[in-house]
């Protein structure tokens, strides 16, 4: 980790207008230009820092305030999960999965299992559908509502951060009454789910997003048509459609540059076919598109979309039935051989799961696609140029989780 | 303290200009903003206002080690981090806690067989005071952390002589057959289990 | 469209040779031979009716050598994998395509300039499995620090015990009474 400050060559004066006395008015004297010799400066931001959410270490070279270069430095909290995948039992995989995207653990529960039950052919019943999917969605709106209580804090908002988590800690009641664990659920098991919903659950729920819209217009109100939110996000981090679909940008990030991409219409999985809801693009409202504000409203929106998907799937619940598939011996587990990818929707993109199975109790290879890995490779195109302070405001607006870039 | 510490004679009198220290230190406990992984969540949801951190005097966190006293470590450290981790932990003034969060730095969490670069336990290279195990630990159980590591420092002498009183842990629960968390600066790396203490062994019978 | 689909549009289009369909249980995938992997992937790109143009995953694999149970004879020799998933965002569809390395030799050409996604992927199959990849313009460590030794996701990689100082290893369990 070597943070030597490195003597570039110096950069070239200012230029200078060849009048000496130009700016001269009556009753002032001449401007006067000074020869100022300036060196690149190396800074590390991270990966301590309030800012980069996570231990994200990005090394910047900078020229008084403006970027030069960036280099995203990570493998800070690398814990060697496709390692584990090869060593450990299918079922007990799946606490692990919890631990990447540790604001959205339903949805890497459900990418991992979705993709051993394509390989071992495993048919999920109704009701465990169902529930799954109230799970996940309530999951997507927590893990947004984190993301833009962070990204408030991080451009210096402080209030929106307690709003956001007031939320949040009701949606982690609910989420922890059905299964037990308030952050990394163990919840959505091969085969079904862990545990059918208990009395007055789905009551509750309803009774929460009836007062949730509510508390979004109120967090609106606050932060998102905020003049100085506005000019910190807008016209600031514009990546065009083109660069974002190379980098491999998929989520809120894809959907704020313009493209209406989601995989939940896309490549149906669950019972998304079922249920009616918008996919929120950005649209260059506030300045350019594909700007952080953009990012920042798709996010917003795309709560509101989550809220509705959960209603309707309450409303179309079954009644009773199985919420685990049958023969599914989840202690001596053996997967079919054979190989597959199965790429879902997460709140921050898509999470691909791919497995190669060679019939043993724990797989051949693991391999996770996170989406904050390829969300962040972007940086070191995008940062050269803005200032330091709007570096902070393209991380955050990037919504990036250190538990998944790194696995 | 510096030219006063550990000078004056230990009667009842200065006894009460030790718990005045302590008390100072205990009440206003400056945490880093330290978050690594999952626990640090957590750590946020502490902070935040339904497990309000901040009405036991610990809600200022701050950002550069320079000024906190508190390191709550939460999440794995791996190899790449525990240079950082003890870098930020030598940049801290006297006096400074270390608080384990989570299973991860107490003994490497659910990676303690097949992480190969996850550091099974941060007091491997930073002596820590208290331990917190949970993955994550409830909210609740990180105050419980911070109200044990406040009846520690309370129990500390700062400015008599003597040895350190024995902390007053009533009230703080410790399950039975636990080790450790009367002397958490003692890392236990026997293969069998020491023989039970008089208060486990009192919890237990 | 299917790979089998993939496979007959690129015969078409007169980019088939050498390749083979992966028939495999559940997903199939594009078999490329390592020197044509860059025309088929700049075709499989750039051609309208195709146009993968979102790189998902590139992966890397250590496959050892398998030997049948009752007559010792080799099923599969040890060697490396490499598996990139391609998306076409018009045309609604995934692609797999795989690749076969010697275990000597474990190099291919790398796709960074064809899907600028792919440089950090081939970076993590660098730094994890060991599998360089020519024209890479930055090819060094990302996940494990600079001068970590050996390539963890081999599946003959024997876990460290300590890291400049670190002790990494695993303490013995207690015994259960």
């Amino acid at each position: 980790m070597a943070d030597s400050v490195t003597a570039a060559a110096p950069l070239p004066t200012p230029s200078r207008p060849a009048d000496p006395t130009a700016g001269a008015a009556p009753g002032r004297p001449p401007d006067t230009f000074v020869d100022v010799r300036t060196q690149e400066l190396q800074i590390n931001m991270g990966p301590q820092h309030p800012s980069t959410h996570g231990v994200l270490r990005v090394a910047l070279w900078v020229d008084g305030e403006i970027v030069t270069r960036a280099d995203p430095d990570i493998g800070y909290l690398h814990r060697c999960a496709e390692k584990i995948g090869e060593n450990v039992s299918y079922i007990m995989y799946v606490p692990y999965t919890d631990r990447y995207d540790y604001l959205a653990a339903m949805n890497n529960n459900l990418g991992y299992c979705l993709a051993v039950e394509k390989v071992a052919e495993l048919e999920v019943p109704e009701r465990a559908q169902y529930i799954r999917t109230i799970a996940v969605e309530l999951n997507r709106i927590a893990s947004h509502l984190m993301a833009v209580g962070t990204y408030g804090l991080d451009v210096g908002a402080f209030t929106p951060f307690f709003y956001a988590f007031r939320e949040r800690e009701e949606i982690l009641r609910l989420l922890e009454w059905i299964c037990g664990a308030r952050l990394t659920y163990n919840f959505i098991r091969i085969g079904g789910v862990m545990r059918d919903a208990p009395e007055g659950w789905v009551a509750d729920i309803l009774k929460f997003l009836d007062d949730f819209e509510r508390k979004l217009d109120e967090f609106d109100d606050l932060l998102t048509h905020n003049h100085i939110f506005v000019q910190r996000t807008a016209d600031v981090g514009v990546i065009p459609i083109e660069k974002a679909l190379a980098y491999g940008l998929t989520g809120p990030n894809l959907r704020g540059s313009g493209l209406r991409y989601d995989l939940r219409r896309e490549a149906p999985y669950l019972l998304y076919d079922r249920f009616e809801f918008d996919v929120p693009v950005g649209t260059g409202m506030k300045g350019t598109l594909g700007d952080c504000w953009d990012r920042y409203w798709v996010r917003m929106l795309e709560m509101r979309e989550s809220a509705r998907i959960c209603r309707q799937a309450i409303a179309q619940l079954p009644e009773g039935g199985e919420i685990m598939a049958k023969n599914v011996r989840h202690l001596a587990f053996k997967s079919k051989p054979g190989e597959g990818y199965v790429g879902i929707e997460n709140p921050r993109g898509e999470f691909g799961y791919y497995l190669i199975s060679e019939g043993g109790s724990s797989s051949y290879r693991s391999r996770i696609r996170a989406p904050s890995f390829c969300n962040l490779s972007i940086l070191d195109a995008i940062l050269p140029g803005t200032m330091l302070g709007d570096a902070v405001a393209i991380i955050g607006s990037i919504d990036i989780v250190l538990g998944e870039v790194d696995r | 303290m510096g030219l006063f510490e550990r000078s004056l004679p230990d009667i009842h009198l200065t006894r009460l200009a030790d718990l005045a220290v302590n008390w100072g230190r205990a009440s206003s406990l400056w945490p880093m903003t330290f978050g690594i992984a999952c626990c640090a969540i957590e750590m946020m949801a502490v902070g935040a206002s339904k497990f309000d951190m901040d009405r036991f005097g610990a809600g200022a966190f701050r950002a550069t080690p320079r000024q906190a006293d508190l390191m709550i470590v939460a999440g794995t450290v791996n190899a790449k981090m525990a240079l950082v981790v003890k870098r930020l932990y030598d940049q801290m003034a006297e006096p400074k806690y270390v608080m384990a969060m989570g299973a991860c730095t107490v003994g490497g969490g659910p990676y303690w067989k097949h992480g190969y670069n996850v550091v099974k336990g941060i007091d491997k290279f930073v002596p820590v005071d208290v331990h917190v195990p949970g993955c994550p630990p409830r909210p609740e159980a990180v105050l419980e952390g911070v109200r044990f590591l406040q009846r520690k420092i309370m129990a500390k002498r700062v400015l008599t002589r003597g040895e350190h009183h024995a902390p007053d842990f009533t009230g703080v629960s410790i399950a039975p057959g636990t080790v450790g968390i009367l002397e958490p600066t003692v890392r236990v790396t026997t293969a069998s289990p020491p023989a039970p203490s008089p208060a486990t062994a009192g919890a237990q019978a | 469209m299917t790979a089998a689909e993939i496979l007959a549009t690129l015969e078409k289009d007169g980019q088939g040779e050498g390749l083979a369909l992966f028939a495999g249980p559940q997903d199939p995938a594009l078999v490329v031979p390592r020197e044509r992997l860059r025309a088929v992937m700049t075709h499989l790109r750039d051609a309208r009716h195709l146009a993968f143009d979102l790189l998902v995953l590139v992966t890397g694999t250590h496959m050892t050598e398998k030997k049948d149970a009752k007559s010792q004879a080799i099923v599969r020799e040890q060697h490396f994998e490499v598996i990139w998933h391609l998306r076409s965002v018009r045309h609604r569809c995934v692609l797999a395509v795989k690749t076969k390395l010697p275990f000597s030799d474990p190099e291919v050409d790398s796709v960074a300039d064809l899907w600028p996604a792919a440089n950090w992927h081939e970076r993590e199959t660098f730094d994890l499995v060991g599998i360089t990849f020519r024209g890479h313009p930055d090819l060094r460590r990302i996940l494990l620090p600079d001068d970590w030794v050996g390539h963890p996701l081999r599946k003959d990689y024997v876990y460290p015990r300590e890291y400049r100082g670190i002790n990494l290893e695993v303490d013995a369990p207690w015994p259960t009474p």
